[in-house]
């Protein structure tokens, strides 16, 4: 794991990963393959669902549905 | 629909006494006292249906090996299993606390016009999450073999999780519940939704519905003044609440 001195700036200059289901932003992270697995820095603080959008792209969702602006009944 | 309030604390005699006072006032009807805090202070308590938690769980750091198998039992056991007219249990911590008087009414309607059996705060699917309890457990052969042996589900592997305050089961679902000799150490919050739906339970999310649970959290703590000004905005039930002793200016506001 990048020690914390390395990851905090490299997630504040990262990209923002938006809820697919809102639109919101989620948290700042990049995603890159370390050691045979896809690592995404920046997803630890938040809670996340992810899963496959397209056949090659991952998009991620709000799990706490308060977070989640959207028409509830 | 009756339920029984399971009240579980950790908290000396007096903060008891005052959030039994703020239950009765707020969400009337009857609750178990399920202490998991030092025995003297248990037996300092004057309410009759409590039951003294012994798990070592509840007494290590938070969010880690808590459980609350023994008080889902007692509830069973000494109260469900011998009064037919108690449709189930709501699940309190001493921190829970309700703001309106109708509170559980509207909890009750969501679970009855969803057909719910189990329902909590962002109780959902939580498999495809980075959740840590569900990472934590991702693997573990203990859980994993528990839940391949008793799933009626097409995949066993499902993990549901939820906040461990705040969640109603129906009678129906917690005797299945309660008759399963749980693994050791599965933290609660994972394990109790996530046995309701490999039992064969609708599982379900008070945030799915509305926004009856939008100021029940994790942390931080809410202040009195701030939970006062909710209460004006007619908000039902906010979590966490520690400062007891000013529980009485909550039900003041509205009695």
């Amino acid at each position: 794991m990048l020690p914390l001195w390395v990851r905090r700036p490299l997630v504040r200059i990262a990209p923002e990963i938006r809820c697919t289901r809102c639109g919101r932003p989620l948290f700042r992270g990049w995603a890159f393959v370390s050691r045979g697995q896809v690592k995404v820095l920046g997803a630890d603080d938040v809670l996340v669902r992810v899963d496959f959008d397209t056949t090659s792209r991952l998009g991620f969702r709000h799990v706490e549905m308060s977070h989640c602006i959207r028409e509830r009944p | 629909m009756t339920l029984l309030k399971v009240l579980v604390t950790h908290l000396g005699p007096v903060d008891v006494e005052r959030n039994l006072e703020h239950l009765a006032a707020l969400a009337p009807g009857p609750v178990l006292v399920c202490h998991g805090g030092r025995r003297e202070d248990f037996d300092a308590l004057s309410h009759p249906s409590r039951v003294f938690l012994e798990h070592p769980g509840l007494r290590g750091a938070a969010a880690t090996h808590q459980s609350y198998d023994e008080a889902l039992a007692a509830a069973w056991h000494d109260h469900l299993a011998t009064d037919p007219a108690l449709s189930g249990v709501l699940v309190l911590e001493f921190d829970q606390i309700p703001l309106r008087d109708d509170f559980e009414t509207q909890l009750v309607e969501l679970m009855d016009r969803h057909a719910i059996d189990f329902i909590g705060k962002d109780c959902v699917d939580r498999t495809n999450t980075n959740w840590w309890h569900r990472v934590r457990y991702r693997d573990d052969p203990e859980l994993l073999a528990h839940l391949r042996e008793l799933s009626v589900r097409d995949d066993p592997t499902t993990i549901y999780g939820c906040l461990g305050t705040g969640f109603a089961v129906r009678r129906a679902a917690l005797e299945a519940m309660v008759a399963v000799t749980p693994p050791e150490n599965v933290y609660n919050e994972l394990y109790l939704p996530t046995l309701a739906h490999h039992l064969g339970f609708r599982v379900g999310s008070v945030d799915d519905l509305g926004p009856l649970y939008d100021h029940v959290r994790w942390a931080p703590p809410f202040a009195v003044e701030e939970a006062l000004a909710l209460q004006r905005d007619g908000v039902a039930v906010i979590h966490p609440f520690k400062t007891i002793a000013e529980l009485d200016r909550l039900r003041l506001a509205v009695t």
